[in-house]
């Protein structure tokens, strides 16, 4: 039988969660996207050892399992002269594991401009940044933008893993309580409400987006 | 030839009592768990000498040895005892989800675990300690105020320490293995935990010693579901032949290679608590 009294008790630990859930994912967004956008732009610059890189990174993560990244960050690092507080490795083992799906998302965006814009662009006397900028980024953005969507909603999912280094944010809250107070049902069942709010939230500001993006230049 | 046969009848009397006492002197088990022919048991595979991981992966550790014995007095071997590894915050929820039938990995017994599991007899009392790097300024636990402390995930020391050290700030690692890692880093001033497991560590890590001030007496107990009546009084039983078999003198020195850990240890599973 589910204590309902107990979860409303719990009410203000779980946000306090929420809210270092909530900053941690949102700095891993936003690293993750600028990591993403330059990821690309070296992935698919003609600076071949360069592309290689980014290409080789991008295996790297997604070779091996999340779980080992954060490790890594928050273990592994301050053999190698670099010891990040638990809310840094948070963000960077984040913010390195998400850019990676950015970096391929991106990629995926541009090659879905044909080679035939490049021509219809240069008939019209574009320049070459007039062309990137108004004709294959929008092009791009659109096609990219779902993927990119699901891995900021995976983002904010995966924050979760960073239980595991000891950051307090809402699942460590829940695992906290559990430890002490036993109450597995409320708990869990909490923070997957609280996860799934937040990410239906995201979801439909990122559909609201993409529909925003479909709709014809001139309807605007 | 009368002195002769009563000698041989007391050598006999005195041979009956140290006999391990067979399976049907205990108390009968449930009939679900006979029904499944062994004893779930979750031990500690992080905290030794309690439970470890051996070698070869199988858990080792005077609990695990404990187990293994109770698993015996169950279905006459100690394959009667199924083994498996939890952690600090996953075995009450192990338990209650019926994943195993008794916890027998460190568990402290205190009021808000005996509102949702039945804790059997007390098994093994002792103090916890900390553990800091040997170049470290701390030699009382007054002089951790302030700092950071490691410790694993629903240990029991938390509420002790916030509320008899001012402005303590704890950090929750999963396991005993990550915190020390953590604390050998510098992440924190030291790493508490239970007496016998610090000592233990101390002896592995030349890098760490123990604060000898003793912190948050605590008593151990074997947990089991609420209302498992049956089950309680064949796990008290068998506690008390553990005792009766002088079981744990030769268990300890097994796995605690210090004299003096030995003996504290020793004190902690064979005499009853100090003041409760």
């Amino acid at each position: 039988m589910i204590d309902w009294a107990y979860i409303w008790a719990a009410v203000p630990d779980l946000m306090r969660g929420l809210g270092m859930t909530l900053i941690v994912s949102f700095l891993a967004i936003l690293f993750s996207l600028i990591g993403g956008v330059i990821g690309c732009a070296l992935r698919v610059s003609p600076i071949k050892p360069l592309s290689w890189l980014v290409a080789g990174y991008v295996e790297f993560i997604r070779g091996t399992p999340y779980l080992v990244q954060v490790f890594f960050v928050f273990y592994g690092l301050p053999s190698l002269g670099l010891r990040l507080s638990i809310f840094w490795s948070g963000v960077v083992a984040l913010s390195l594991w998400a850019s990676v799906f950015h970096i391929e998302s991106f990629r995926a965006g541009l090659s879905s401009v044909s080679k035939d814009i490049r021509n219809a662009s240069a008939s019209l006397g574009l320049r070459r940044w007039h062309h990137g900028l108004f004709v294959v980024l929008p092009i791009a953005a659109r096609s990219a933008l779902p993927s990119t969507l699901n891995t900021i909603v995976s983002t904010i999912k995966n924050s979760a893993y960073l239980q595991a280094i000891g950051l307090v944010e809402l699942t460590f809250v829940a695992v906290d309580r559990i430890a002490y107070e036993f109450r597995s049902i409320e708990m869990f069942l909490s923070i997957c409400v609280i996860y799934l709010a937040v990410v239906l939230v995201v979801s439909t500001l990122g559909h609201r987006l993409e529909r925003r993006l479909d709709r014809p230049y001139a309807g605007r | 030839m009368k002195t002769t046969f009563t000698s041989a009848l007391a050598l006999l009397v005195a041979g009956l009592a140290a006999a391990p006492v067979a399976a049907q002197d205990f108390p009968p088990l449930p009939a679900s768990i006979e029904e499944q022919g062994v004893l779930r048991i979750g031990v500690k595979c992080d905290s030794p000498p309690f439970g470890a991981s051996g070698i070869d992966g199988t858990p080792i550790g005077i609990e695990v040895e404990m187990a293994k014995k109770i698993g015996e007095y169950a279905f006459g071997s100690e394959e009667g005892a199924e083994l498996s590894c939890v952690t600090s915050e996953s075995r009450i929820p192990s338990l209650n989800s019926g994943k195993i039938d008794l916890i027998l990995a460190t568990l402290g017994r205190f009021p808000a675990r005996e509102e949702v599991i039945d804790f059997s007899n007390i098994y093994f009392w002792g103090t916890s300690n900390v553990l800091v790097p040997v170049d470290s300024p701390v030699q009382e636990l007054s002089d951790l105020a302030g700092e950071t402390l490691l410790i694993v995930k629903g240990g029991s020391q938390i509420r002790w320490l916030e509320e008899n050290i001012p402005d303590i700030e704890m950090m929750q690692l999963n396991t005993t293995a990550d915190g020390i890692q953590a604390l050998l880093q510098g992440r924190a001033a030291g790493y508490v935990g239970d007496g016998g497991l610090i000592y233990t560590l101390a002896g592995n890590y030349d890098q760490l010693r123990v604060v000898e001030e003793g912190l948050d007496l605590g008593v151990n107990g074997i947990g089991l579901r609420k209302d498992e009546p049956e089950l309680m009084a064949f796990v008290n039983a068998a506690l008390d032949q553990l005792r009766a078999e002088n079981f744990y003198e030769t268990v300890i020195t097994e796995f605690v290679e210090e004299p003096a850990v030995a003996d504290v240890m020793t004190r902690g599973f064979t005499e009853e608590p100090p003041q409760m």
